[in-house]
Formats: C-alpha cells, sequence, structure tokens
C-alpha cells in the first residue's frame, strides 16, 4: 500500500516536474514561515538545558504593592531578600524555590595584570543550582554556608575562563570583580540569553554584594524561580503564595504599604507574556494572536496552492477517469490524491522545517534579540530549537495545509464523470 | 442465460444549447461467451452503447442487466467492485498512464482487488504480458512503445483482473493493419480459447465477419 503510494507519487513528481517544485516551493514557505513564528514562541518556553525544567517552573519576577489608603498608588518591581524570603522562601509544597537578581547587570573581570573583561553578573542563592541545570566543566557550584557567610565566591561561564584564565579548568583561581577578590567555584557550559532567568556570564551569591532596597526594604532586586515537584502542584503553590503575602501584609502594615499578587506567580508560558510588572498577562490573548497568524499563514498559501492542485490533477483526469474504469471507488481516488499530496507537503514541510532552523541560526541576532540584556547577542543551540513539540506542530501544520489545498480539488476530479473523464472532456 | 442485457435504453446528452439523443429504445441481449461486434457511422451512439455496457455511463431511461444484476440499484463502491472483478477495457487511444511503466499500468486493475499482495499483483502482470507477447518490454514506458504494442499492453491491462467480459471500443481504430490484425488475433483468443464474452466496436467489415454476431446501430437506433 505505502509502496504503491511512494510510487505513484514519485510517478507524478516525474511526469509534472514544473507545477509538482512550484507547489513544493510554496508549501515549504509557507511551513518556513509559520516554524519561525513558532520558534520565536518555543525558545521562550520550551525545555532546553539549562532550563530544562520549564515546564515544572513558576516565575515572581516582579512584584506589586500599592498603599492601603490609596490604592491608585502601586509600586511593581523586583523585591528586597526579606521579602522574597517571607513570601516564598517559607514555600512548603515546591521542589525547590531559588531567590536571584531578576536581572543581570554590567560587571567588570579582571585578574590583577591583565586587561579587564566586562561581563554580565547574576547574584543568587544555592537553590538555583537545583532550580536550573547548569553543566559543570570544572568544579561545582556554591552552597548554603557559602551563600549564609556571603562568601566571595563565583561561577563563571566557560567563554569567561578562557578570556580570564585561558583555560576552562578554573576552579579555584581568583580574580577581581568590580575591584573585590573573588574565587572560582566553578565553570559551566555557555548559556544563551534565550535561558531567561538562567543567562549570565558571573554567578555569586547575592549576599556577597550590595542588593540595593527601597520602600521600606520591601522592594529590592530580586526575583523568585519556583520549581514545583510537578506542574498539577502549581494552584496550590499559589495558594500557598496568597496566604503568605497575607501574613506578610500583616507584618508589613506600618509601612503603609500593601502587597497584591496579580494571580503570581505566572507559569512558563504566561511569564512569557509579560509586557509590564503592573499588569497581568494574558496569555490566551496571545495564545489567540499566535493561531490567528497561523491561520493566515496556512489559509493564504493553501488557496493559491489549491490552484496548484488543481492544475495538476486537470492534467490527470485521463488517468483518474481509467482508473474508476478498472474498479477504484471514489473513496479510493480521494484518499489516493489526498495522500499523494500529503506525501509532498510533508517533502515540503520538511524542507521548510529545516530552512527555518538553519534561518534561525543565521539570523539569530535579529530574531531571538533580547530586550533587556547587557547587549549580549543571544546565541541558539538545536536542542531549543528542535523539540517534539516544534516537530508536531510542523506536522500538524502540514496535514493542515494539505487539507486546505487539496480536499476541493481531489474532491472534484473524484466526482468526475468516468466517460467524459477519460476522453479529457 | 444472456450476460449483458439492456432493455429499452435511452440516453440523451443534454447541454446548454442541444440536446442529443445519442440511444434510442435500445434492447439488446449478449450471451456469455460470445463475441458480438458493434457498427454503424461515427456519432451514432457505439461508444456511448458500450459504456452503458460498462457501467462507466448510465442510461436515461432503461435498464442495464449484467451478470444478473441491474445496474441502476449499484452504489458506486459496489459498481466500482463489479468493473474490477468483470470487466476489462480496451480503448481505441489506449489510455495507458504514460507516467508508469509497462508493468505497473497491466498492475492497475489489481491494486483495487482486496486481498492480493505486491508480489501476487506482479506475477499476475507478468504472467499477462508473458501472453500477449510483451514480457521483454514490461520496464518500458507507453511513449517508448508502438501503437501496437500499446493496444496489446492495454489489452494485457484488461486481461489481468481476469474478467469474463472485455468491452472494446475501436481497438484498431488507431493501429495499421498488420498491428490491427494481431490485436483481432489476440481478441478471438481470449474468446475462443478462454471463453470470454467480447463486445467490440469496429468499422472494419473484415474485423466484424470475425465475430459471432454483429449489432448495427444507426442514428441511436439498432438496425436490423
Ligand atoms: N458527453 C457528451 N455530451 C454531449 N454529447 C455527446 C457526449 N458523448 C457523445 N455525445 C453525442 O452522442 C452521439 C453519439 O456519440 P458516440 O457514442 O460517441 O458515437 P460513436 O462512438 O458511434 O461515434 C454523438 O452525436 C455525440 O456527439
Ligand atoms: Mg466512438
Amino acid at each position: 500500500m505505502i509502496k504503491q503510494l511512494i510510487k505513484q507519487t514519485l510517478a507524478q513528481l516525474r511526469s509534472q516536474r514544473m507545477l509538482t517544485a512550484v507547489s513544493i516551493i510554496g508549501s515549504a514557505l509557507s511551513i518556513f514561515l509559520i516554524m519561525v513564528v513558532v520558534m520565536l514562541h518555543q525558545v521562550q518556553v520550551a525545555p532546553f538545558a539549562p532550563v530544562s525544567n520549564r515546564p515544572r517552573m513558576l516565575h515572581a519576577d516582579w512584584a506589586s504593592m500599592q498603599v492601603i489608603d490609596a490604592p491608585q498608588y502601586c509600586s511593581n518591581g523586583p523585591i528586597s531578600e526579606k521579602t522574597a524570603k517571607s513570601q516564598f522562601g517559607k514555600l512548603t509544597i515546591p521542589e525547590a524555590v531559588t531567590i536571584c537578581n531578576s536581572e543581570t547587570r554590567p560587571a567588570n573581570l579582571q585578574v590583577p595584570g591583565s586587561k579587564s573583561v566586562g561581563s554580565d553578573l547574576r547574584g543568587t542563592d544555592e537553590q538555583y543550582w537545583t532550580v536550573f541545570d547548569f553543566t559543570f566543566i570544572d568544579g561545582k557550584p556554591y552552597n548554603k554556608a557559602d551563600v549564609d557567610s556571603k562568601l566571595h565566591v563565583a561561577v563563571i561561564d566557560r567563554s569567561t575562563a578562557r578570556l580570564l584564565f585561558g583555560t576552562e579548568k578554573a576552579a579555584g583561581r581568583e580574580f577581581l570583580m568590580n575591584y573585590v577578590p573573588y574565587t572560582v567555584a566553578g565553570v559551566v557550559r555557555d548559556v544563551s540569553v534565550l535561558a531567561d532567568g538562567a543567562f549570565s556570564h558571573v554567578w555569586v551569591p547575592y549576599t556577597s554584594f550590595d542588593q540595593g532596597e527601597w520602600l521600606s526594604n520591601l522592594m529590592g532586586s530580586l526575583c523568585v524561580t519556583i520549581l514545583a515537584k510537578s506542574p498539577d502542584d502549581f494552584d496550590a503553590i499559589r495558594a500557598e503564595y496568597e496566604r503568605n503575602v497575607a501574613e506578610y501584609n500583616k507584618e508589613i502594615s506600618s509601612t503603609g504599604w500593601e502587597f497584591i499578587t496579580r494571580n503570581r506567580p505566572y507559569d512558563q508560558e504566561k511569564n512569557a507574556s509579560v509586557i509590564a510588572a503592573n499588569l497581568e498577562p494574558d496569555e490566551k490573548a496571545d495564545r489567540r494572536t499566535r493561531w490567528i497568524i497561523y491561520a493566515i499563514l496556512l489559509i493564504v498559501p493553501a488557496i493559491n496552492l489549491s490552484g496548484m492542485t488543481e492544475s495538476r490533477m486537470r492534467r490527470r483526469v485521463e488517468e483518474l477517469g481509467v482508473r474508476r474504469a478498472f474498479g477504484c471507488t471514489r473513496a479510493q481516488l480521494l484518499a489516493q490524491l489526498f495522500s499523494e499530496n500529503l506525501l509532498i507537503t510533508i517533502l515540503s514541510g520538511l524542507i521548510g522545517w529545516l530552512a527555518s532552523i538553519g534561518f534561525a541560526f543565521l539570523f539569530s541576532n535579529f530574531l531571538f534579540s533580547q530586550s533587556y540584556n547587557t547587549g549580549t547577542q543571544p546565541f541558539i543551540e538545536l536542542n531549543m530549537l528542535v523539540q517534539p513539540s516544534t516537530f508536531g506542530l510542523a506536522i500538524l501544520f502540514c496535514f493542515i495545509l494539505n487539507f486546505l489545498s487539496s480536499s476541493f480539488p481531489a474532491w472534484k476530479a473524484s466526482r468526475a464523470n468516468i466517460v467524459n473523464a477519460i476522453n479529457k472532456h | 442465460m444472456a450476460i449483458i442485457e439492456l432493455k429499452e435504453v435511452n440516453k440523451v446528452f443534454r447541454t446548454d444549447e442541444v440536446e442529443t439523443q445519442a440511444l434510442e429504445n435500445v434492447n439488446i441481449s449478449i450471451a456469455k461467451g460470445e463475441f458480438v461486434s458493434i457498427m454503424g457511422p461515427s456519432g451514432c451512439g457505439k461508444s456511448t452503447l458500450l459504456n452503458i455496457i460498462g457501467l462507466l455511463d448510465t442510461p436515461t431511461s432503461g435498464t442495464v442487466t449484467i451478470n444478473g444484476t441491474m445496474a441502476a440499484n449499484m452504489k458506486d463502491s459496489a459498481m466500482a467492485a463489479f468493473r474490477n472483478a468483470k470487466l476489462g477495457f480496451v480503448f481505441q487511444s489506449f489510455h495507458l498512464i504514460n507516467s508508469l511503466n509497462v508493468l505497473d499500468n497491466v498492475e492497475l486493475p489489481l491494486l483495487y482487488r482486496h486481498g492480493l499482495s505486491g508480489s501476487e499483483r506482479t506475477a499476475r502482470a507478468k504472467e499477462v504480458l508473458e501472453r500477449v507477447g510483451l514480457s521483454h518490454r514490461m520496464y518500458h514506458r507507453p511513449s517508448q512503445l508502438s501503437g501496437g504494442q500499446c493496444q496489446r499492453v492495454a489489452i494485457a491491462r484488461a486481461l489481468a483482473g481476469n474478467p469474463e467480459i472485455i468491452l472494446a471500443d475501436e481497438p484498431t481504430g488507431n493501429l495499421d493493419s498488420r498491428m490491427g490484425a494481431e490485436v483481432m488475433q489476440l481478441l478471438g483468443e481470449l474468446n475462443s480459447q478462454d471463453g470470454r464474452t467480447i463486445v467490440m466496436v469496429t468499422h472494419n467489415d473484415d474485423q466484424a465477419a470475425l465475430t459471432d454476431r454483429i449489432i448495427r446501430l444507426y442514428d441511436g437506433r439498432q438496425v436490423m
């Protein structure tokens, strides 16, 4: 059956080279465009090291407060250590909770006597190394005792290790960060800016440098990422968080401020839709928008392709008539035309998909540029782009494209009068 | 008992401008194993008649009974299964599929038959190609063959499904007389050796004379 189908499809490809080539290019282009849109979203939500746990993560990048007596006055942003520990540190349901800088900041690194190196710095706690799955090339992460004792230790990425020390085996070596001495605890593989909270070049205990706090030490520069045991726990974790916030609000009532939660913390998809700290993101609207874009990117080429499919069918009405004369039913003919076309569409889809991956690599800088980072260009790796979900979507889009572009021409061809078809009327 | 029975068959073609009565009150009965030729001037309805017998077209009125089954009662799938099992078509201009090689062309009717494996299909196709003397052209494309060879491939295709009835519409119309004679020889054997019922449209009196019976049409009507 499959062999016959492939044989017939190949025969079709051979006999109508030009038309088929144009159809394939058209479908490939359409799948290519869609897959670029898919990837733009995928890199924000799909799991890849060191954010392999994205499906189990909850994010509280920012928090929101309002003045108790005048709720129209509010403050939104990263939080202080005290707030983070009271609201999130006490959570019992998650597997791990990390407190770290919500954004990286520029830092000057230097080995005495050498040129200084500009880099991105993120202060973290020790849980950070549990929530994110970094690959250590050398040494190991710092632990709770290090963080509690505000030790000047650092994890640096491979590129930074090479720049500073000329080797990636840099554990135990010393350097100056903003003129303060630090010791390298470990070296990790480079992390892409696209790995949001995991990205940096240098990580140190957030206790080891001044974090800056304001508004009665309620707000600061920290954020929280939660690793749940399972996504099923998300609601329970949010409920526990709400209770913690209510309790914390009582403690801080003398400040005149109270925290509001805006349904935080957000899962990966919702967090990717955040546009401002004072607005709850509408990830459903974003999802709708994406599907509308997919629909447009499918329907418009499908209309053109169906014209081409029809002219391919018109050129073979005689063949289709002969098949019917020798016992092919309408349903079989429909199935044949449909699967032949699907094979061609899947071939095109494969081409379009590979092209989109190539395109993503070539143009990663502008495709995936991040608004907030310190100028570091995003790099991408194959495992960010090639996900089971992207592959699934590519196949799904091929099916839809095939359905849209070939069902009407195939249906028409299968209904044609046999005698007229054979005599090409 | 008649294997093909047409009763009061009328066929009217309606287009926007004209209405053509292609067949008028045709009554035909063909016995199993008969070799019948249909003759008449161009446009008299011969092809229309053959197409109706072959269940490729439906009459405007009247009944067609083949092998005891009334065609009007059949659904598309039953009709297709019937054509596949019982009928083999040979056309004046061959109607081979040019994108497929000779073997695949001959296998075509077997694709629509249940319970045949790929190797069984190929074996059967090779067998009938052998019979029409073209097993050495299996992997050629139809475009690489002469007209006479094409028609023999078409006959092999009609034979592949081992049908009881072969319907041939001017099978020698596009062939020179030598190739035409070869095709006639082959059809004759299918009738005399295998006992297949053959209905053939022809313009050629000599060929018609070789058959058991001649049905003559004039302007859509049967003439005796
Ligand atoms: N599909 C059709 N639409 C309209 N008229 C047709 C059609 N097929 C055949 N005819 C007309 O019916 C008549 C019989 O045609 P046909 O059976 O092909 O004749 P023959 O095969 O004897 O030459 C002719 O007048 C022809 O023009
Ligand atoms: Mg004719």
